[in-house]
């Protein structure tokens, strides 16, 4: 750049059309000097188009075009492609046919343009590869989620009996039932084949020789369960089997466990260290898209309701059995879940106000639609979201809707450069489906090659698990079909139906304008779907990190929660707490419930109540100590003491909720009905959150319970958990020295958040595949702008050499982008902000959804926008404009 | 079909006078009622090709301007290849126009 022009610019200030005064000799020795660059053109040659070029440049001055902008559009439209006009020329001396020639060159054309496009190339590569190995990942875990209980042969015929309680206190969905309602359905019921109870055993200690762990997936099952469903027997008799007490099915893992290579049947293991089971089967392990997940069966008739239950087996209250029936074909679900209702009021002959109703859930439904239900018994059987399901399902054809558009609007970028190529095989006489036959062929390969790619990385990461091979051939073939129809329809009708003639009218100015609005229009979806993408992730992260920090109402840190859970240790457990308090770090031991989100619920009334005003309340049964271990806090009145021998039978305390429910003004020393008896409220502690955060904090109530507990809770002050654990594990180890009472403990906060699992599952892949969606859509942005930007580099190239300062060229550059980005987040965010309204609906407990997320999105789409743009200005700034200018 | 009507399309031009590259490109704008254009740098080769030939001639001629200009013409060879080429065309045209009823009679 010269310095006169410099300071002529200066003066002028930023008026765009007065920053330089245009030198059409210069523009036209810059011409001249890149076309002597190609060695097709002779200096003649030259010579004979530079008059071309200045009759054509006289003619646009004549129809009212400034110089400038007469020789910008001249060179610009003959010149798109110097490479090949040079070639032509080259090849046009050297052969002395005036009309053939044409055909081979057509199949160098194509090839050529492969070597020359090789950045985009990769860039297109990449972007498919990732797409469809996304879309893999996605659709064979969706497929894999939706074929849960599809194994099982009866899958038609069976339901789960589920209720519905609507009392005065709210309603309920429990997908467990009484114990008396399947036999009873068995008995009064036409078009029943089978009926099975279950009944989830809790943590139970299991020993056989020196071997003893605890399992936590054992249920008592009635022998019709194995017959309707269809897990598969490894040994023993399936027929009759579990029909007998004290009788046990194992599955193959765990039989491995206990008897290693040994023939387990006939065997006996300990349960619970109290009751001996044999052996009677061993079957496959269950499979793991099953709801029910089990280790070991052990015969219904086993099952006897502990010293502490309330009812009996015969019970019509106790909610506490899972229930299945097998159907007939053809029998009235509805007829029957009314006849359940019926059947239900004359046997439960309770005078509350109660509205039971039940529901036959298929089978089919049961892991994608039991969230509604209240999970009493924590892990008692698998369920996932449906609507995190649709929302991956979403994002997968988000991923490879954008990879697609990206390989479209990359490729169609590039096929604009080639026009002038179709344009001329046309007028020389290629057809049409010859072109068209080139581009098919160009994008199949492409296609495949991606695919082959994608695939292999999806059996290479899923090395170790077992893919369904069919499915992944299948997805495969529609992906590349899908692919190959959709480009085929776009570039095909873009390029190449339209006769030559038009196609060649004014430049393709036809096919461009259109290209242009539907590149334009791709471009805002992709800043768009980027945007509601990133918006999506941070509400999804910040939730479930808010899960991980919300105070819970008690201390969960430096909690440890130990299974206790049989008769023996537990006369041993005065011994135990004596000891493990005697250690320095110990500041609190208690018996009591597992904290792993279950509880039990019991309905509770004021004793000048009339019967049938009741409030469903959940309640723990807790000792002395359970308030220290917790860190809970009593508001008013006392906790339970050893003082009030009264306590430990008729003594109770309400946390807050409760309390305002109760709607008298100080609910200490009143007296209510609950679980066993009366009760008189001595204490209303601090609502705590004894459910996941997905449940608001209910009525609950703490009694005493000095029987049998599930676990043990250790509090422990030290930072030295690792010397921690080791005193523990030999204070353990001491007070159980005869052994066979393993150590078996969880960190709470671990525990805590395994009540998420599913939500954590999901996030994690969301990040993941939110941030393949944004590196594709970036990538896209990048590539498409690059080959814009080539494209004009010859404008922007004169125009530096003729004095262009950055403002000017950052604005050429980037306008289109940034506006592209600015209306695709406009667009985006408020469907992204009304879709995480509805999502943050679900939890009780939630963030809340400020202005500040949809800000925080726009600030980083348009600042990654912006960067990327900024780069491209760099880099044509930084380069010497007659390099550009040879380069082209 | 195209392509194979680039060269009588060429050789009608110049069978009016001599003419040089962008002239030939208006007229055949002209003549096909804007309906084809050229790509224009390519149009020389052809024209070049044609020179090679014998079928026209090319000469420079310097403008009053100053500029330089290349025209071309028609020889004698180009002559009669524009007659033979003439011929298949007007029988091509002929065969379609009765296929498609149209009724054209030769000239």
């Amino acid at each position: 750049m010269a310095a006169d022009d410099a300071d002529a610019f200066q003066h002028v200030g930023t008026q765009p059309s007065a920053f330089m005064s245009f030198d059409i000799e210069k523009g036209i020795a810059a011409w001249r000097a890149q076309m002597r660059k190609h060695r097709g053109f002779e200096d003649a040659d030259i010579d004979e188009l530079e008059d071309h070029l200045r009759s054509k440049i006289d003619d646009k001055v004549l129809n009212g075009l400034s110089h400038e902008d007469a020789f910008d559009h001249a060179v610009a439209e003959d010149y798109e492609d110097l490479p090949e006009i040079s070639g032509q020329y080259l090849s046009g001396r050297t052969t002395s046919d005036t009309s053939l020639g044409l055909l081979a060159n057509y199949f160098k054309v194509g090839i050529r343009s492969f070597g020359r496009a090789r950045t985009y190339f990769v860039i297109n590569l990449a972007g498919l590869v990732i797409g469809i190995a996304s879309v893999l990942f996605i659709v064979s875990y969706l497929n894999f989620e939706y074929s849960y209980d599809d194994f099982h042969v009866n899958k038609e015929n069976i339901f789960r009996v589920n209720t519905h309680f609507e009392r005065a206190s709210g309603s309920i969905n429990y997908p467990i039932i009484p114990p008396a309602v399947g036999p009873a359905m068995e008995d009064n019921f036409s078009g029943i084949i089978n009926t099975s109870r279950l009944r989830y055993a809790y943590s139970v200690l299991v020993r056989h020789g020196d071997r003893s762990f605890y399992e936590e997936k054992v249920f008592f099952a009635e022998p019709s369960f194995l017959e309707m469903f269809s897990f598969d027997w490894i040994a023993g008799q399936p027929s009759g089997a579990l029909a007998d007490p004290n009788t046990i099915v194992l599955t193959r893992s765990m039989a491995r466990k206990y008897f290693g290579d040994e023939n387990p049947i006939g065997e006996v293991i300990k349960y619970n260290n109290d009751t001996d089971l044999q052996v009677i089967g061993v079957i496959e392990d269950v499979p793991a898209n099953s709801h029910v997940d089990f280790h070991c069966l052990v015969s219904f008739e086993t099952f006897r309701p502990g010293p502490g239950a309330l009812e009996p087996l015969t019970s019509w209250k106790w909610l506490g059995f899972l229930t299945y029936v097998q159907l007939e074909d053809g029998v009235v679900i509805e007829d029957m879940e009314t006849g359940l209702a019926d059947m239900f009021k004359a046997n439960n002959n309770s005078r509350n106000n109660l509205q039971v109703e039940f529901e036959l859930q298929p089978l089919s439904k049961i892991y994608l639609t039991s969230g509604g239900l209240s999970n009493p018994q924590g892990g008692l059987f698998r369920i996932n979201d449906k609507d995190n399901l649709i929302s991956l399902g979403v994002i997968a054809m988000l991923i490879i809707g954008i990879s697609f558009f990206n390989y479209f609007n990359i490729t169609s970028a590039l096929l604009r450069t080639r026009t002038k190529e179709i344009g001329i095989r046309k007028v020389f006489g290629a057809s049409k489906s010859k072109v068209l036959v080139q581009f098919a062929i160009e994008t199949l390969s492409m296609v495949i090659l991606a695919t082959v790619l994608a695939t292999a990385i999806f059996y290479y990461i899923n090395r170790n698990e077992p893919v369904d091979i069919g499915f992944i051939a299948m997805l495969d073939v529609a992906l590349v079909g899908a692919f190959t129809v959709l480009s085929g329809i776009l570039f095909g009708g873009t390029f190449s139906v339209h006769s030559a003639l038009v196609l060649l009218k004014n430049k393709m100015a036809v096919a461009r304008t259109r290209l242009v609005s539907f590149g334009g229009l791709v471009l805002v979806l992709q800043f768009g779907i980027s945007a509601a993408l990133i918006m999506v992730s941070f509400v999804i992260v910040n939730q479930l990190s808010f899960f991980a920090q919300k105070d819970l109402g008690y201390n969960k840190e430096g909690l440890i929660i130990a299974k206790f859970g049989s008769e023996e240790m537990n006369a041993r457990r005065r011994l135990f707490q004596d000891a493990m308090t005697s250690l320095p770090t110990v500041k609190a031991v208690s018996f009591g419930p597992s904290l792993d989100g279950s509880s039990s619920g019991n309905p509770l009334r004021l004793r000048e109540w009339s019967e049938d005003q009741i409030i469903q309340t959940s309640y723990f049964g807790v000792d002395y100590d359970f308030q220290k271990a917790l860190g809970l806090e009593v508001l008013e009145g006392r906790f339970f003491s050893r003082q009030h021998a009264q306590d430990s039978v008729s003594s109770i305390l309400i946390n807050e909720r409760l309390a305002a429910m109760l709607g008298v003004d100080d609910p200490i020393g009143k007296k209510v009905e609950f679980t066993s008896g009366e009760f008189e409220i001595i204490g209303i502690f601090k609502d705590f959150h004894y459910q996941s955060l997905h449940h608001e904090i209910g009525p609950m109530a703490l009694e005493m319970w000095l029987g049998q507990p599930r676990s043990v809770m250790i509090r422990y002050e030290s930072d030295d958990i690792a010397g921690t654990l080791q005193d523990l594990d030999a204070t353990w180890q001491e007070v159980f020295a005869d052994g066979g009472f393993p150590f078996d403990y969880r960190f709470l906060d671990e525990q805590l958040q395994a009540m998420y699992g599913k939500e954590q599952e999901f996030a994690g892949y969301l990040k993941i595949f939110t941030g393949l969606a944004i590196f594709l859509a970036l990538l896209g942005l990048f590539g498409v702008s690059s080959i814009n930007i080539q494209q004009r580099i010859r404008q922007i190239g004169i125009r530096r050499v003729l004095g262009a300062e950055l403002p000017q060229i950052a604005k050429v550059i980037s306008t289109r982008y940034l506006v592209s980005a600015m209306i695709g987040i406009l667009v985006a965010l408020p469907i992204a902000f009304i879709a995480m309204q509805r999502w943050l609906n679900d939890y009780a407990y939630s963030i809340d959804l400020g202005a500040g997320y949809p800000l925080l999105t726009f600030i980083v789409v348009l600042g990654i926008t912006t960067l990327t743009m900024g780069f491209q200005v760099y880099r044509v700034m930084h380069v010497n404009p007659s390099i550009i200018l040879r380069d082209e | 079909m195209i392509g194979a009507s680039t060269i009588p399309i060429i050789l009608s031009i110049l069978i009016e006078g001599e003419d040089y590259g962008y002239e030939i490109i208006k007229k055949v704008k002209t003549y096909s009622g804007g309906q084809l254009e050229w790509s224009e740098p390519m149009l020389y080769p052809v024209l070049h090709r044609l020179d090679r030939g014998g079928y026209i001639t090319a000469t420079w001629k310097v403008l009053d301007n100053g500029r330089k200009r290349k025209y071309y013409a028609i020889t004698a060879e180009g002559k009669s290849l524009l007659a033979e080429k003439k011929s298949e065309w007007q029988q091509m045209m002929l065969m379609l126009s009765n296929m498609w009823g149209l009724n054209l009679r030769p000239s």
